[in-house]
């Protein structure tokens, strides 16, 4: 594990307001997203989905639809091995090997292994509407799509069961057959002495809440362009968050080297979870590019997206939390029920993260007790969204946080302060907050840049404030193996230029502007030499992907090793130019120079011909920087953490709303929102900005009206015009505090931001609702109409 | 168990783009094709008929753009606003703009995405007989008729009257719209649009257009109040606008007519609200529409 | 049955083919303007927005044959002379693209508002861009670069 020293090294470029690397080719039109890929000879792929919730398949009879002329594959699942079932990091070879070995998820010691139970296409029966039955490549769309028409398919509808409490019951329809209760899975335990924890306590409140189907929407939606060569070799092009694992899963599937699959993803038009695991589309679509023996573009439509793609999963918390009369926090519990749907996705580990992070983490319980139930129904699968489980734990203990607070004749604002987290804790199931840690100050910054106590002071009619508090990740061991990594690959070119091959992937947040800066500083190059090359798993480069809000930390970190290394190679050659000894040497805007002397220099652009032409000897400026947290594993026996836990760098965050309630309609008009964040050192101010306010809008969307709506199985929404995003006129200022304490263990003292930001907004706005019309909401979507029944 | 068979896809594909190059052949060629025929502005409701499945039958479209329905005129007694007029086009038109009698229009074209206000004509809007779009509660406030042309030559329809189901107008299949017709009137009066939308940009969930006119002593002379997205049709409110007529422009009465026009709708439920949700709405809208219009009389 | 279809796109005449069912969107996507981006088919989220004799439309939602004669303007015809427009330039300082899908959409608006609507207020400026969604910059920097762009004027 290594570490850099940066107090040293002087900021010039990072801390600044710069313009994406990639900001031109967006501005311009040039980016190429996997929808604008256009191969010669390339066909479109389309997918058969089922109508029924839940039905045998009986027959699927493809002659007419083979007969068309233009249609180049047919496909159903009888045409794809069973091997081919699959699920999120579950490593069919990998299952006896121990994570310590790269094997299985770590998180595995709490969690059953994840089934594979999904089938790329449907064999036997389909379990949900959407569910894939066949696919078809034609010459183009008109084709295919009069292909799927002519495919006859002969069902046996089954009983279905769409709702949680349905599915628990003895004697339920079964979702899949071999799973007897409908329970994908179970996860439970206690951290610390739970019941002498509650013993102890002098108050102890239980609340439910729920939450819904809320998508990811992203504006691009998913799809691939799939091609082989006649050595066996596959290329992807697909605009993903996690191009090495997608590869690592898609290998495991197709049973082929993973070295033989190339997984092309440079332009991401939207993530937000959604595209961090292998799906459906791709297995089928590099299926169908094999059988015509061409290149094949399968891109989804609006409606699959919102009927078939991962949202995030609803799931009814009943906290229950013991404290002393003082408000200390001394025990909490939570229960959670989990709408899976049809197939198990990243469900356990979503719901694990939630436990872990809010319900064990926020503020300080001394024992924490979980039981999380996973219910198979037969309804679109969720899986991983922004915030990962997150944001559906702390809308539960948030609002409850205020209800406590009520109830207790207690200060919300003070009730938190006297719980918050503080650097050097150990939580109860031993992990160690950093010293970065900086909720108190967000709570006060938060506070008092909305004004709180004045206008407390001065109370408008249906005007309220509220705010709500947050403990996230950046980066978590364990999701893949025994590593939190990445790695790059510098090289200074024979201009003197710069190039990053980098492992970390940019959806559009800037990760890859801010490897760009890191570097600079770091190495002492010009920002504008320096080129980022990633999104390619052919490139010399590693990289668990963009997810658990750890590029800029681990992908930095990578490149800060890269570039000291880089140092080192650049003085040597240097000091052979110059006749000086390399301890004498400093380079800063890509000038070496003489630190006793700064008048003698030589270029980095002369010191890179000298390296790749003229020093006589095989020298070349090529670094490598692989970096791994100093995060520890769960240890399976004890189901505790050594410390510090799963992430180096947790963050913190308090954010502040204030609304307007309609007392008529029950509208409610989010006034102000104010995000108080420890994002450790800023790298780009603008970038990091941008993740809090997109972030918010993700967030007061699942407050006030993102729903999936899901009637009787069957998805209602098809388009946007069903699925209610706030617009640019609807949305609130936000404003964006950066409380900066620098992290140790962070490039530059950096942290994570880019999940963070969504999960306080639910609860703040439902404790500002509370506040402006004394009527609590506890199930999102707060529709107009839920706070009018609400009010009366 | 039953067996079931599914055919998933129903097909859009007309085969023929025809420029029509005067209204008679608009109609010559309705009468040839019927059924499978369709007048088309910019596309928009035939488009998106098209993509839901709604319109395998339709195999030529007539584009009716070089006819020379682009117009507002106001002569003699009337405001002739031609079919092919895009949404944005006859909400900027000053008359609209500017005249509290007729403003209405502007308040409601305003609501549209500039992406469609731009491109919508005001015949597609009407004719698509879908209950949430706009324009038909507002034409019906103003007492305005659409001018049909067809074989059998030219017949007048009141707004008002035109549907008669969720998708469903009283035209024939030969005829097609050629101009609103919008009655000048004098007097003290004001109109307006409201609505209550999910999101900005959102069709409204529910929304209202009122027209008052006082007489001298102040109290109402004549109303009409209409809505959308309450029914399967947009739909005056007759209840309403007689609790109305004769009143005050004050809160009660404003309250009075928010009931009446709750009680005679009959709305339904879909994502944006359920039919008990949107009574709530129409009583607030009915109260909110009423007090702008009291405003912009300068009632106090 | 195709049709010849005669417009000006991006400064040059041209006869593009479409199908009459065919929307604008897809005849310009598959004549190489691939900035038009598809986001939705009905008119949901703007990214598809062009120019069409100077006002943003969703080309998703006409149909191709409706820009027979028409003007159109796409993200690929704003840079003059590899020199960027404004609004463009605006949209790169003021961080208004992440991940760039809506991007096209939103800059082809902008243009229009920068242009007709030199005085807009804020607020008008965020109800001209309602018709857009951007899932990524929860708007600020979008409404920030217009501002910026505005005030810059067109030059």
């Amino acid at each position: 594990m290594s570490q850099v020293t940066i107090e040293k090294i002087a900021e010039t470029v990072v801390g600044k307001r710069l313009p994406k690397i990639d900001a031109r080719a967006k501005v311009t039109g040039e980016a190429e997203y996997g929808l604008d890929i256009h191969l010669p000879g390339q066909l479109v792929g389309k997918i058969l989905r089922s109508p029924f919730q839940h039905a045998k398949i009986l027959k699927v009879n493809t002659a007419k639809a083979r007969a068309l002329p233009g249609v180049r594959a047919v496909l159903t699942g009888e045409d794809i091995p069973v091997r081919y079932t699959f699920n999120f990091a579950e490593f069919e070879d990998g299952r006896k090997v121990p994570p310590e070995k790269g094997g299985e998820s770590a998180l595995r010691g709490l969690m059953p292994p994840p089934r594979a139970d999904k089938h790329p296409l449907a064999r036997g029966k389909v379990r949900f509407v959407g569910d894939e039955i066949a696919a078809v490549a034609a010459v183009d769309e008109d084709t295919a799509i009069r292909a799927l028409s002519l495919i006859e398919v002969e069902y046996e509808t089954l009983p279905a069961v769409t709702e949680i409490d349905e599915a628990v019951k003895p004697k339920a329809p079964l979702v899949h057959d071999e799973i007897e209760d409908n329970l994908a899975a179970h996860l439970h335990g206690t951290w610390g002495d739970f019941d002498r924890a509650l013993k102890e306590s002098d108050h102890v409140f239980e609340d439910t809440f729920s939450t819904q189907h809320q998508h990811q929407a992203c504006m691009e939606t998913h799809g691939c362009v799939c091609k082989w060569d006649s050595e066996g070799n596959l290329t992807v092009w697909s605009g993903v968050q996690t191009p090495h694992t997608i590869r690592l899963e898609l290998a495991k599937v197709l049973d082929m080297p993973e070295s033989k699959i190339r997984l092309i993803s440079k332009w991401v038009g939207g993530a937000f979870g959604s595209k961090n695991e292998l799906e459906p589309f791709m297995i089928i679509c590099s299926q169908l590019s094999k059988v015509a023996r061409a290149p094949v573009s399968l891109i989804l439509s609006r409606e699959e997206e919102f009927m078939a793609t991962g949202c995030r999963h609803p799931y009814r918390v009943t906290i229950k939390t013991g404290l002393k009369k003082s408000g200390e926090i001394m025990a909490r519990e939570v229960k959670i029920l989990v709408d899976k749907g049809a197939y198990m996705c990243q469900g356990a580990a979503v719901a694990f993260f939630a436990i872990c992070y809010p319900s064990a983490s926020l503020y300080r319980p001394k024992a924490v007790k979980f039981d999380a139930k996973l219910v198979y129904t037969n309804k679109q699968p969720p899986s991983a969204y922004r915030g990962f489980g997150n944001p559906q734990a702390s809308f539960a203990i948030e609002s409850q946080m205020d209800m406590i607070a009520e109830r207790l004749g207690l200060d919300p604002v003070k009730l938190r302060l006297l719980n918050a987290n503080r650097p050097g804790d150990t939580t109860a199931h031993g992990w160690r907050m950093p010293q970065s840690t900086a909720l108190t100050e967000c709570i006060e910054k938060a506070t008092e840049a909305i004004g709180w106590y004045e206008k407390k002071q001065h109370p408008v009619p249906n005007r309220g404030l509220g705010l709500a508090c947050l403990i996230h990740s950046t980066g978590e061991r364990g999701a893949y193996g025994n590593i939190e990594g990445s790695s790059c690959t510098l090289k200074v070119n024979d201009d003197g230029s710069v190039t990053i091959f980098a492992g970390s992937q940019d959806l559009g947040t800037g990760a890859w502007t801010i490897l760009a800066q890191i570097c600079a500083d770091a190495l002492g190059a010009k920002f504008e030499e320096i080129r980022v090359v990633a999104g390619d798993t052919d490139l010399p480069a590693f990289d668990l992907g963009a997810y658990a809000s750890r590029s800029t930390f681990t992908g930095g970190n990578a490149v800060c090793i890269a570039a000291e290394k880089m140092k080192e190679d650049i003085f040597s050659l240097a000091s052979e130019l110059l006749n000086l000894p390399a301890e004498d040497l400093g380079i800063s805007n890509s000038v070496v120079f003489s630190k006793s002397d700064p008048d003698i220099k030589v270029s980095l652009r002369e010191v890179a011909k000298y390296a790749y032409y003229g020093a006589g000897k095989p020298k070349n400026l090529i670094t490598v920087g692989i970096y791994d947290t100093p995060s520890t594993l769960i240890d399976t026996k004890t189901g505790m953490w050594k410390e510090p836990g799963p992430s180096i760098a947790y963050t913190f965050a308090c954010h502040a709303v204030e609304v307007e309630v309609n007392p008529e309609t029950g509208k409610v008009k989010i006034i102000n929102l104010v995000a108080a964040h420890d994002v450790g050192r800023v790298i780009n101010p603008t970038t990091a900005e941008g993740q809090i306010e997109g972030a918010a809008l993700h967030g007061l969307g699942l407050a006030l009206w993102e729903d999936v709506r899901i009637e009787k199985g069957v998805t209602l929404v098809k388009d946007f015009r069903d699925y209610f995003i706030l617009r640019t006129p609807d949305m609130p200022p936000v404003k964006v505090i950066f409380v900066e304490k620098k992290d140790p263990n962070g490039p530059f003292g950096a942290k994570g931001i880019a999940e963070a930001a969504l999960v306080p907004v639910a609860p703040a706005v439902a404790n500002a609702i509370a506040d402006a019309v004394k009527a609590r909401v506890t199930s999102l979507p707060m529709t107009p109409e839920k706070v009018l029944k609400a009010i009366k | 168990m039953p067996r079931v068979y599914v055919k998933p896809y129903s097909e859009f594909r007309p085969d023929e783009y025809i420029r029509a190059k005067s209204k008679e052949e608009v109609v010559s060629l309705l009468k040839q094709y019927g059924e499978a025929a369709r007048v088309v502005g910019a596309g928009i409701t035939i488009h998106e008929m098209g993509v839901l499945g709604f319109l395998p039958q339709v195999k030529k479209l007539i584009d009716v753009r070089a006819v020379g329905l682009d117009y507002v005129a106001v002569t003699g007694k009337w405001i002739k606003v031609g079919g092919s007029t895009t949404v944005g086009n006859m909400g900027d038109h000053e008359i609209f703009r500017n005249q509290p009698i007729y403003q209405t229009v502007s308040e409601a074209a305003d609501s549209f995405p500039l992406q469609v206000a731009n491109a919508a004509t005001i015949a597609g809007n009407i004719c698509s007989a879908v209950p949430i779009v706009s324009m038909p509660p507002v034409l019906m406030t103003l007492d305005a008729q659409v001018v049909l042309l067809g074989s059998s030559g030219e017949r007048i329809l009141p707004v008002d009257s035109l549907y008669e189901d969720y998708l469903i107008t009283k035209m024939k299949p030969d005829e097609f719209l050629t101009e609103v017709q919008i009655p000048l009137r004098d007097g003290k009066g004001a109109s307006v649009y409201v609505a209550e939308k999910t999101v900005a940009a959102d069709y409204p969930t529910v929304s209202l257009s009122a027209s008052v006119f006082l007489d001298d002593g102040g109290k109402v002379k004549d109303c009409r109040i209409a809505m959308g997205s309450v029914g399967r049709t947009a739909r005056r409110l007759p209840e309403a606008e007689k609790t109305l007529r004769g009143a005050k422009m004050e809160a009660q009465s404003y309250a009075r007519a928010g009931e009446a026009a709750a009680k005679e709708i009959d709305p339904s439920a879909d994502l944006r609200a359920s039919h008990e949700y949107r009574r709530i709405l129409t009583r607030y809208l009915t109260k909110k529409a009423l007090g702008r219009v009291a405003e912009k009389l300068g009632v106090k | 049955m195709n049709t010849d279809l005669e417009m000006t796109v991006n400064g040059f005449k041209t006869i593009l083919k479409a199908e009459p069912y065919e929307n604008l969107r897809d005849l310009l996507r598959k004549s190489g303007y691939t900035s038009v981006k598809k986001g939705c088919d009905v008119g949901g989220c703007g990214a598809c927005t062009v120019l069409a004799n100077d006002k943003p439309v969703y080309s998703c939602c006409v149909l191709a044959a409706w820009a027979d004669g028409k003007t159109i303007v796409t993200l690929e015809g704003l840079a003059k002379d590899g020199k960027l427009d404004p609004i463009q330039r605006t949209f790169m300082e003021k961080g208004a693209a992440q991940c760039g899908f809506c991007t096209p959409g939103f800059i082809m608006v902008s243009k229009y508002v920068v242009e007709h609507k030199p005085n807009a207020t804020e607020a008008e400026v965020r109800k001209a861009l309602g018709g857009n969604l951007c899932r990524c910059t929860g708007y600020v920097k979008i409404v920030e670069a217009v501002m910026a762009a505005k005030e810059q004027g067109l030059k």
